[in-house]
C-alpha cells in the first residue's frame, strides 16, 4: 500500500493540521463569547458547557491549551500528547458551542478527526515498531497519513451514509437537491451564480444528476486510501462537491476543503518542480515493524480503542444527549422540549428493559414518565428520530379498558394510544407510526404474564 | 521508499491502520452520533416532500427580496415607539410560519431572516408596505419547473434596497 507522501516530507500535514485547529480553536472561542444561551440552547446541557460563555479567560486558557498541543504536534514534540491535547481542548470548546446554538457546527469537526487519525497512525506506528508510544520510529508518519486519510474517507463515507439511512436512494430524487437550493440561495441573486441555482431549480433532472454525483463522491471517498492516483482524482470530485455546495446553497466548510487540499496533493513535489528542481527520494531509512507478535498485540490494543469509544458512544445518557442536536425548538412553543425522565425500575420491566437513548422503530427513546401524579394511570414513551429526521411521537400506555376510546392497539391487559403531534418535532408517515406502536406492543406482550402492573396504573 | 521494496509486514501494518482508521471512525461516529470530533455529518440528509421554501420580503408591485434588503422594519401589532432604546420586538414573528402539511423549510435561514428583522426594527419616513411570506416552491412529479405560491407571515412596513 502506496501513500501519498511516500519518500517526501510530511511536515506540510503535520503543520497544515496544526494552523488549522489552532484557527479553529480561536474561532470557537470568539463564537463562544458572542453567543448566549437561548431557547435554541441544548435542554440537557451540563452548565459548565453554558458557563464557557461568559468566561473570558477560561477560553483564553483552553485556546491556549489548544495551540500549545498544536504546536508540540507541529514540531514533532511528543506528537501523540500534543495532538490528543489539542484535540480535547477543541473538544471542550465545541460541546460548549453545541449545547448553547442547540447543535455542532461540523465545519469544526474536521480537524479534530483528522488529527486524531494521524495520532492513531502514529500510535500504531510505535506499537507495531517498539511497543513503546514515546519512543519515535523511522518513517513512523507514513502510517500517520493513511490514519489522518482514513478516517477523513470515513467523514465523507459517513455523510453519504446518513443521506441512505435517512431518506434512502430517494435522497438522490429529482426534488431534493432543487428543495435544498430554493430554500438557501437567495432570492434575489441575478448574477451568473443566481441563473445557475435557476437551472437546477427548473431542471428536475440536472439536480438528480448532482445529487447521484454527491452520493457518488461521498459513499465512494474510501477510495483516497487505494491509491495516490486515485487519492488525488478523488480530491478533485471532493472539491468539485464543495464548490458546487458553494455555487447553488452559499455553504463552504474551508476545513475540510483545506484538508482536502492539503491530504489530496503532494505539496513538496509540487513546489520543488515550480522551483524547477528535479524531485529526489527520500533516503530516510524505511519503516520497520517489529515482530508478528507485536504487530497482533498493537492491532488488537487498537480494536479495543475503538470498543471502548463505541461503547461509551452507546451509554443511554450520551445516545439521549446527542439525539437531540438541531432538534426544532420554537420560542413560540414552550412545551417543545420534553422532560427528560428515566423509567422507574417496574415500568422499564414491563418494556422489557427499554431505556432512555434506546433505539425503538428507527426512532429514539427521549423519555419514558409515569404513572404518576401528573400522568395518572398511564406511560407515556416520547419518541424522536434521528440523524437530521425531525419526526416524533409520543405513544401512552394504560390499564385495559381505562378510558372510553377505542386505541389502536391493545394487549391482554393494556391499551396503547399515540400522540403524533409532540409540539417542536414534525408527524412521522402512517407506516413508521404504525411501526412504533407495535414495537412497544410486542414489548408489553412479551413481559406483561411475567411482570406486575407497574404501581400507579 | 518504492513499494517493492516495503516489507509484507509494512503492508500489513498500513492495510490495518487504513481499515482500522476508516470503519473505526465511521462505526463509533454511527453509534455515537456527534460528540466532537466524531460525526455522522448528517446534514440535508432529512426527509423531504416535493417542496422548498424560505421567508422572503413581497414589495407592492410583488417583487421579491431578500429581508436583508431591508432596513427600519415594524410588522404587526409592536411599533418602534412602542419600545425602549436597546429592547426587542415581541416574538409575534414566527420563523416556523406556513411551515405545516409537509413544507419543507431551513430552520436556521428563516430564523436568520426573522433576527434580522427583529433586530433592524425601527421608524423611517421612507418606509412602504412590505409583506413577509414564506415564498413555496413546489415541485412537479416530470421533473419540470416548480409551481410557486406565498403564505403570509407578517404584514410589515420597511425600506427596501
Amino acid at each position: 500500500m502506496k501513500a501519498l507522501y511516500d519518500g517526501m516530507s510530511r511536515a506540510p500535514l503535520r503543520i497544515g493540521l496544526a494552523l488549522i485547529g489552532s484557527f479553529d480553536a480561536v474561532a470557537l472561542a470568539w463564537q463562544l463569547h458572542r453567543t448566549a444561551k437561548s431557547d435554541l440552547s441544548h435542554p440537557f446541557a451540563p452548565r459548565f458547557l453554558f458557563a464557557l460563555h461568559d468566561r473570558p479567560l477560561a477560553l483564553a486558557v483552553i485556546v491556549a491549551t489548544a495551540i500549545a498541543g498544536f504546536v508540540a504536534f507541529a514540531r514533532r514534540r511528543h506528537s501523540i500528547a500534543g495532538g490528543l491535547l489539542a484535540i480535547s481542548a477543541l473538544a471542550i470548546l465545541s460541546e460548549s458551542h453545541a449545547a448553547l446554538v442547540g447543535g455542532p457546527a461540523r465545519s469544526f469537526y474536521a480537524v479534530g478527526a483528522v488529527t486524531f487519525g494521524w495520532v492513531f497512525g502514529l500510535a500504531y506506528a510505535r506499537g507495531v515498531s517498539s511497543g513503546r508510544l514515546g519512543h519515535e520510529v523511522a518513517d513512523e508518519e507514513r502510517l500517520a497519513e493513511i490514519g489522518a486519510v482514513g478516517v477523513l474517507a470515513a467523514t465523507y463515507v459517513g455523510a453519504g451514509a446518513s443521506k441512505l439511512l435517512v431518506s434512502g436512494v430517494d435522497w438522490a430524487d429529482a426534488n431534493h437537491l432543487r428543495a435544498i437550493v430554493v430554500s438557501q440561495h437567495p432570492i434575489s441573486d441575478h448574477s451568473l451564480l443566481g441563473h445557475y441555482a435557476d437551472a437546477v431549480m427548473n431542471h428536475g433532472t440536472l439536480s438528480q444528476a448532482f445529487g447521484l454525483a454527491t452520493l457518488f463522491v461521498q459513499l465512494g471517498a474510501f477510495m483516497l486510501l487505494v491509491s495516490p492516483a486515485m487519492r488525488k482524482l478523488w480530491t478533485v470530485g471532493i472539491l468539485g462537491f464543495h464548490l458546487n455546495t458553494l455555487f447553488l446553497a452559499h455553504i463552504i466548510y474551508f476545513e475540510a476543503v483545506a484538508i482536502a487540499l492539503l491530504f489530496g496533493l503532494p505539496w513538496p513535489a509540487i513546489v520543488t518542480r515550480l522551483r524547477g528542481r528535479a524531485v529526489l527520494a527520500s533516503t530516510r531509512p524505511p519503516f520497520a515493524p517489529g515482530s508478528p507478535r507485536a504487530a497482533r498485540r498493537t492491532f488488537a490494543f487498537a480494536l479495543g480503542l475503538f470498543a471502548v469509544l463505541a461503547g461509551f458512544g452507546s451509554l443511554p445518557f450520551v445516545r439521549s444527549y446527542t439525539s437531540e442536536h438541531h432538534r426544532s425548538r420554537s420560542p413560540a412553543q414552550p412545551d417543545a422540549i420534553p422532560t427528560f425522565v428515566a423509567p422507574s425500575p417496574g415500568v422499564r420491566a414491563l418494556l422489557g428493559g427499554l431505556d432512555l437513548g434506546d433505539e425503538l422503530a428507527n426512532f429514539r427513546v427521549v423519555s419514558i414518565e409515569g404513572p404518576s401524579k401528573s400522568s395518572p394511570g398511564t406511560i407515556t414513551i416520547t419518541l424522536h428520530g434521528q440523524d437530521g429526521d425531525v419526526t416524533g411521537l409520543v405513544v401512552r400506555v394504560g390499564a385495559r379498558g381505562s378510558t372510553p376510546h377505542r386505541p389502536p392497539r391493545s394487549s391482554d391487559r393494556y391499551d396503547l394510544f399515540y400522540n403524533d403531534s409532540d409540539r417542536g418535532v414534525a408527524a412521522p408517515t402512517a407506516e413508521r407510526l404504525e411501526a412504533a406502536l407495535d414495537a412497544v406492543l410486542a414489548r408489553i406482550t412479551a413481559t406483561e404474564k411475567t411482570v406486575p402492573m407497574p404501581e400507579g396504573m | 521508499m518504492d513499494e517493492g521494496v516495503r516489507t509484507r509486514s509494512d503492508r500489513r501494518a498500513a492495510i490495518a491502520v487504513a481499515a482500522l482508521s476508516l470503519v473505526g471512525y465511521f462505526v463509533v461516529a454511527r453509534i455515537v452520533g456527534n460528540v466532537y470530533p466524531f460525526s455522522t455529518f448528517p446534514m440535508y440528509a432529512g426527509e423531504h416532500g416535493s417542496t422548498g421554501s424560505r421567508i422572503v420580503a413581497k414589495d407592492e408591485a410583488q417583487g421579491l427580496h431578500e429581508v436583508s434588503d431591508g432596513s427600519a422594519w415594524m410588522c404587526d401589532a409592536a411599533s418602534a415607539e412602542s419600545l425602549r432604546p436597546g429592547e426587542m420586538p415581541p416574538p409575534v414573528l414566527d420563523p416556523y410560519a406556513c411551515s405545516g402539511g409537509g413544507v419543507y423549510t431551513i430552520t436556521y435561514v428563516d430564523r436568520a431572516a426573522i433576527d434580522y428583522v427583529r433586530t433592524h426594527w425601527g421608524s423611517d419616513p421612507r418606509a412602504r408596505p412590505v409583506e413577509l411570506v414564506r415564498h413555496i416552491w413546489t415541485f412537479p412529479d416530470d421533473r419540470g419547473p416548480p409551481t410557486t405560491s406565498d403564505c403570509h407571515v407578517a404584514s410589515c412596513r420597511a425600506v427596501l434596497r
